[in-house]
């Protein structure tokens, strides 16, 4: 006996087809993450420690070269400072593949602690309107990357003089997550010959994977803002005393 | 030869824990350029029982080691640690600075590190070693 038809809603078949849709972007994004993990071990275990002691050779031939081997010397000094500047380039891009790991304390501390290191290159400010949100595990990772990437991206391209990075939640509209940097950070705005060391495509995959979206706004007046915004599934909002 | 800020300074007794053997080559060598004498192990282990038998002014550990790490290695090490810890590790995390802060470790370098932050460390760790030596009334020449 042929079983009954059932009429699905629209929306039900709608929300299915997300549900699949965000599980697939999840498993992209996990498939992503283990190969750059894969790399930046790869890069950390072999080329970084090579580089240590390449940098230290040409520190210790700077110290044997003898006295009035002056051109010697200099290139000596040249060759360990370019050493030393392809060491910088390397660690560099080691962070971009993998940031820092969170800190157990949850978003706001590792964001908090994240905004001071980006200070050293840029003053960096860090604001959260509820400081004591708790997320989702995976929700917290996935914007702790999507800032990461964004604040780096703004670094990368030197023209910015201040970041702003922003946490708020709202029980009605969500989370939102913003970077803000007063010059154009986007996606191909630097100069040909600098890499792109943003992967774009991946921020705004890690940002349907949480069901949410991202938005790169850079008007012609200045500055780039990224903002990802994410329905508040599994938060926990600190909220009044 | 080139002079270095350390070529008066007495040399110091180093302590190098590292499974990298370049990193341990290389690493060797600088020093021994600037008159410090160097002992090497390549595990906590080996440097647990180095250390046991040892004393040195200096500890340099990387982090990561094969059977554990450089917190751990200090910790277990006890009595037997040598006056002045220096961490090392590949990537530039706060939380592995802070925990080799409160491990006991007076510094953390990341690597690949500049040779001259080296440098840095190790004259306030001879100024260190001749302050206590000369609160004790040992000479440190």
């Amino acid at each position: 006996m042929p079983s009954p038809s059932t009429e699905i809603p629209d929306d039900t078949r709608a929300r299915g087809a997300q549900g699949v849709g965000r599980e697939s972007d999840r498993q992209t994004v996990e498939m992503v993450e283990r190969d750059r993990l894969r790399l930046a071990g790869a890069l950390h275990n072999s080329t970084c420690q090579t580089l240590s002691g390449l940098q230290l050779l040409a520190a210790t031939l700077l110290k044997k070269v003898p006295a009035g081997s002056g051109a010697l010397a200099e290139s000596i000094d040249v060759l360990a400072g370019l050493l030393g500047q392809v060491s910088t380039e390397l660690r560099g891009i080691v962070q971009w593949l993998r940031p820092p790991p969170m800190r157990e304390e949850g978003l706001v501390v590792t964001l908090i602690e994240f905004a001071a290191e980006v200070s050293h290159a840029i003053p960096c400010e860090f604001q959260c309107d509820d400081r004591r949100m708790e997320l989702d595990p995976y929700v917290a990772a996935q914007l702790y990357q999507i800032a990461h990437a964004a604040a780096r991206a703004a670094v990368q391209r030197r023209a910015a003089t201040r970041i702003e990075i922003s946490l708020a939640s709202d029980l009605q509209y969500g989370v939102r997550l913003s970077v803000w940097a007063d010059a154009n950070f986007s996606e191909r705005s630097g100069p040909e010959f600098e890499p792109e060391l943003c992967n774009w495509e991946l921020l705004r995959l890690r940002a349907r994977a949480l069901g949410g979206k991202l938005t790169v706004d850079s008007p012609e007046s200045g500055g780039t803002t990224v903002v990802c915004r994410v329905e508040t599934v599994g938060a926990t909002l600190g909220g009044a005393e | 030869m080139t002079t270095s800020r350390l070529d008066s300074m007495p040399p110091l007794r180093i302590f190098v824990v590292e499974n990298h053997a370049d990193t341990v080559k290389y690493l060797r060598l600088y020093l021994e350029q600037l008159n410090h004498v160097v002992e090497t192990a390549r595990t906590m282990t080996e440097a647990l029982a180095v250390l046991a038998k040892e004393k040195f002014d200096v500890l340099i550990s990387d982090i990561g080691l094969p059977d554990g790490d450089g917190w751990e290695l200090l910790r277990r090490a006890g009595a037997s640690r040598p006056g002045y810890a220096i961490a090392m590790s590949g990537f530039g995390m706060n939380g592995d600075r802070t925990k080799s802060m409160e491990a006991g470790f007076r510094s953390h370098l990341l690597k690949p590190f500049m040779p001259d932050d080296l440098e840095d460390i190790l004259e306030e760790a001879a100024a260190e070693r001749a302050h206590t030596a000369a609160n004790q009334g040992v000479s440190t020449k």
